[in-house]
């Protein structure tokens, strides 16, 4: 494990009952670098990223942010969950605080920061991603595009080292997705490194420098997605990607 | 002329006092199932099996015993467990009034632990799940996230839980609380019968006026915690 590597998953298993949801899937993740994860539904893409911070706990195989290894029962995970950002399909914001609120409440409530400081650092993660005039709203005053910049705000805030986002715009109408990923482009560029599962390959196709396709549990091709969008080893991702190329289109 | 109208006041005095005694109970009694039923509603949601089968017991007691059996074994029961053992000068004994308070009070919060608990299903699980992902606590997500949350859902539940409480506090008459039905009772006893509908009519308006103001007093919490949107958003 170099330095180089900020992720690392090896050998990781899940089951739901009888039904193996990942079977042995092991990547890695370099500093800065932008993976999207696709494939079709029900293959195990979500719950990879839950099972990469735990909140779904895998039933085998290990993982490591940087050096420190999450699935370790000894490790402090919800010292390691800080630096992990998740961006949820469903938004999850709390609906009982507003925009500010939700970004804040993890700065004092875990970083232990002082309420000033936790807002100074919300009101620049919201202005960030463009909702200086929507701070006092609540999730249910808020599009469903400004709640899930919320959403990343609220992960942003904590200053993680690796942003895991479970098909952010799935949930959106297309012109709310672009105003999304507008977002995480911008992030992207500014150097974070990130994990996407997503059906959006113009984003996958601007943004990312790895393409992993996934099906049944197993990852099928892993490269750079020029060479994965055009020319994909496999039949089978051809398929999956003609069929969302035509739905979603280029 | 003057015995008519002393015995009026008298009454008065009486039967206002007994409205008092009748706030305490009702107040003391949803306090403690409150003070309860916040533990047993989350251990019922998030405990483990065996800690769920023990809270399903417990609010399977109490909700399907008559609280008057409830308030005979904490009143009265408990002065003879000794006979239990073998050992009959052995006894708890417990005063009418916190007897009266633990009866009512573990019955609501058997009831309360439901009103809770449903609230607690209502919030989306994927909060928790954002709020450990942000590095938190199983405890700390689920008291500050989800929760406070579920408490603030509660409250039509929690008013109308008030007013159960209410009207069940007169059942405390058999223990001798001075509560307002027994002081009714107490002044009907002393005019031997010549009043009845004289006393019980107000004693049933200012029960219905009690009702009223907790009704009052709940929407007025309801609106001052009012969140825009947030009944509407479930998922």
């Amino acid at each position: 494990m170099g330095t180089e590597h900020i992720l690392t998953v090896k050998e990781l298993v899940k089951n739901f009952g009888t039904n193996r949801v990942l079977d042995k899937i092991s990547f890695t993740v370099k500093r800065g670098e932008v993976v999207v994860i696709i494939g079709p539904s029900g293959t195990g893409k979500s719950t990879l990223l839950r099972c990469i911070n735990s909140l779904t706990p895998p039933n085998e195989g290990r993982v490591w942010l940087d050096e420190r290894e999450i699935t370790d029962k000894h490790s402090d995970i919800n010292k390691i969950r800080q630096e992990m950002g998740f961006v949820f399909q469903h938004f999850a914001l709390f609906n009982h605080l507003t925009a500010l609120g939700n970004v804040e409440v993890g700065l004092y409530k875990v970083k232990k920061m002082s309420r000033e400081a936790a807002r100074k650092k919300a009101i620049e993660e919201l202005t960030r991603v463009g909702l200086q005039d929507h701070m006092e709203k609540f999730p249910a005053e808020l599009s469903g595009g400004q709640q899930q910049r919320v959403g990343i705000a609220r992960s942003l805030a904590m200053d993680p080292k690796i942003m895991m986002f479970d098909e952010p715009t799935s949930a959106l109408d297309p012109e709310l997705t672009g105003e999304v990923l507008a977002v995480m482009k911008d992030l992207a560029q500014a150097g974070m490194t990130m994990l996407v599962v997503s059906h959006e390959i113009g984003f996958a196709r601007a943004v990312a420098d790895r393409i992993i396709f996934m099906e049944d549990g197993h990852i099928v091709e892993d490269g750079p997605p020029e060479e994965i969008l055009r020319n994909a080893k496999k039949e089978r991702t051809r398929e999956f990607l003609h069929k969302i190329t035509e739905l979603y289109g280029e | 002329m003057e015995d008519l109208g002393q015995f009026v006041l008298y009454s008065a005095i009486a039967i206002g006092k007994g409205a008092l005694v009748t706030i305490a109970v009702t107040v003391a009694s949803l306090l403690l199932g409150f003070l309860l039923g916040v533990p047993l509603s989350i251990g019922r949601t998030y405990g483990s099996k065996p800690i769920k089968f023990l809270i399903q017991l417990y609010e399977g007691f109490f909700r399907g015993t008559p609280h008057i059996v409830t308030l005979f074994i904490f009143y009265f029961g408990l002065r003879h467990v000794g006979e239990l053992f073998g050992n009959p000068a052995f006894q708890i004994a417990i005063p009418p009034f916190p007897a009266a308070v633990l009866a009512l009070g573990i019955t609501s919060s058997a009831y309360q632990s439901l009103i809770f608990r449903s609230s607690i299903q209502s919030i989306s699980r994927d909060q928790y799940y954002a709020a450990r992902s942000l590095g938190m606590g199983r405890w700390q997500a689920i008291l500050t996230i989800v929760f406070v949350q579920a408490l603030r859902l509660s409250i039509p539940g929690l008013t109308n839980e008030a007013t159960i409480v209410l009207k069940d506090s007169p059942i405390t008459y058999l223990v001798a609380i001075p509560e307002m039905l027994t002081q009714a009772r107490g002044i009907i006893d002393s005019a031997m019968g010549k009043v009845f509908f004289e006393v019980l009519i107000p004693v049933s308006l200012i029960y219905f006026g009690l009702f009223v103001l907790s009704n009052k007093l709940f929407e007025m919490l309801d609106e001052k915690l009012k969140i825009p949107g947030f009944e509407l958003e479930r998922r």
